[in-house]
């Protein structure tokens, strides 16, 4: 008999490789943005918690975190919110209201309001990325 | 001139599995398994899989076919696009071909006791039940095990002791009845570690269901009914 | 039907979606004050300026930061599950991630503090 062997990481590929679908779209994507943001929430937490050494510790560390190229990774951080907000909500509709039946319906809208955050996004934060 | 990649595996000469081309002329209406029947017949005798009533009854010929899971017997070749790729079930061991071993999908199936477990007092005759409460088992009853359900769902591929869409929509099926006296225990037991909070709600089940059938709203309300204990 | 039952998952399931509802009212006001509201500067005066004296920014991020740890850390916990650790590696992943959540929890109201 013949199985294939399961690799950590090569697992999600295989996956999304045998069902191109909504639903496994948004699981691996949830996946991922979720993992990222909660990197990002430790890191997030340690660079505020400068401040515990004098306003001029936090203000060098804000330095480190407020250039050009910082502000265009946050242009992926509110990709990342954006997604794993919206798509936290419409599992949960899911899950709450039996709404099984509607859910790629909720996917389009969602992606609807992820695109107009989206735009809100770029006009505020391109800007910023180029204004140093 | 239609072209069939078909998964080739057999455990005696190959170490992996390939994918070998078959090219015939389809007649109108032909489904996948007629096709399937057509290269067994008539270019390659070795091929093997399964297939038994060629009606979307028995559930025997699911397989991944064109990105989808689906039967065989219910899928006709004019719908799809050439070439059409198939391949057995996932996330089960294969034994050749197209031919999965399907013990540890029916193992997790038993588990959930699929059966009537009468209450304290059983009636003297038959069980009565009311038309409302049938009506409430009604969306849970046509499951054909094909295992469709269990081949997409990506949390089945990594934990092989998951209970499945398939048994959890039977255990919400024994649940929801009126007749059953387990529900308590039945409730209690799709709440373990590999039970319905493996569920990440992918929607992949009620996709490829050949039937229609929801077990994504079935693990939902189990769900509900396991946080806030109402039977 | 014997084996081990883990109610603990239930309310495990039932808490990350409460605290996702919670979390995407308390992420739109935390984005939209700090990214898109202020200059694109952020530092120490302007950040005393909003939060100081103000009970409210305070209850705010009391509430806040033990939720969004509760949810990130909840969520990996919910990963590693999947991939079937063994009962020694779970009680250790479980151990460490209750550490770094109440840790977080207090480094974090604590880092607060300076702006009050």
């Amino acid at each position: 008999m013949y199985q294939k062997k399961l690799g950590i990481i090569q697992y999600y590929f295989d996956e999304w490789a045998l069902n191109r679908n909504i639903g496994t779209f948004s699981w691996l994507l949830h996946r991922l943005t979720g993992v990222i943001l909660t990197i990002y929430l430790f890191a997030h937490i340690l660079v505020v918690s400068s401040g515990l050494w004098g306003p001029e510790s936090f203000n060098s560390w804000l330095k480190v975190v407020q250039t050009p190229l910082t502000h265009f990774l946050e242009i992926f951080l509110m990709i990342c919110i954006g997604f794993h907000l919206l798509n936290g909500l419409r599992i949960t509709i899911a899950d709450f209201f039996l709404a099984t039946k509607e859910h790629k319906a909720i996917f389009w809208v969602a992606g609807a309001i992820f695109a107009l955050f989206m735009i809100v996004t770029l006009s505020v934060f391109l800007p910023r990325v180029f204004s140093h | 001139m239609v072209e069939f990649r078909i998964f080739r595996f057999d455990p005696e000469k190959n170490k992996e599995p390939e994918f070998k081309p078959y090219q015939f002329e389809p007649f109108k209406g032909m489904t996948i398994l007629e096709g399937l029947y057509h290269i067994l017949e008539n270019m390659d005798s070795s091929l093997a899989f399964r297939s038994s009533c060629r009606e979307a009854v028995c559930g025997s010929c699911a397989m991944h076919i064109n990105g989808v899971y689906r039967l065989a017997c219910k899928t006709q070749i004019q719908i799809l696009k050439s070439p059409i790729t198939i391949r057995p079930l996932s996330h089960l061991p294969i034994i050749k071909d197209l031919v999965v071993d399907l013990n540890p999908f029916f193992d997790r199936f038993r588990e959930i006791k699929p059966y009537l477990i009468p209450k304290e007092n059983p009636p003297e005759k038959e069980y009565l039940q009311s038309v409302e409460d049938r009506e409430k088992i009604d969306d849970w009853l046509d499951c054909i095990l094909c295992g469709a359900c269990y081949g997409s769902c990506p949390v089945c591929a990594q934990d092989p002791k998951y209970l499945g869409p398939h048994a959890l929509l039977k255990a919400l099926r024994f649940v929801d009845d009126s007749r059953d006296g387990a529900t308590r225990e039945r409730v209690a037991f799709v709440t373990q570690n590999s039970g319905i909070f493996r569920c990440h709600t992918i929607f992949n089940c009620r996709e490829v269901c050949p039937k229609d059938l929801d077990p994504t709203k079935a693990i939902a309300k189990l769900k509900w009914k396991s946080v806030f204990k109402k039977f | 039907m014997n084996q081990k039952q883990s109610f603990s998952s239930a309310y495990g399931w039932f808490i990350q979606r409460i605290t996702g509802i919670l979390l995407a009212f308390f992420l739109i006001v935390h984005i939209n004050v700090l990214h898109f509201g202020e200059k694109f500067f952020i530092d120490f005066n302007m950040v005393t300026q909003r939060l100081e004296g103000s009970f409210l920014w305070a209850i705010f991020y009391i509430i806040f930061i033990p939720v969004v740890l509760f949810h990130g850390l909840n969520g990996i916990w919910g990963l590693v599950e999947d991939y079937r650790p063994s009962q020694g590696a779970q009680k250790t992943v479980k151990v460490l991630l209750w550490i770094l959540g109440i840790v977080g929890t207090f480094y974090g109201i604590l880092a607060i503090t300076p702006f009050l």
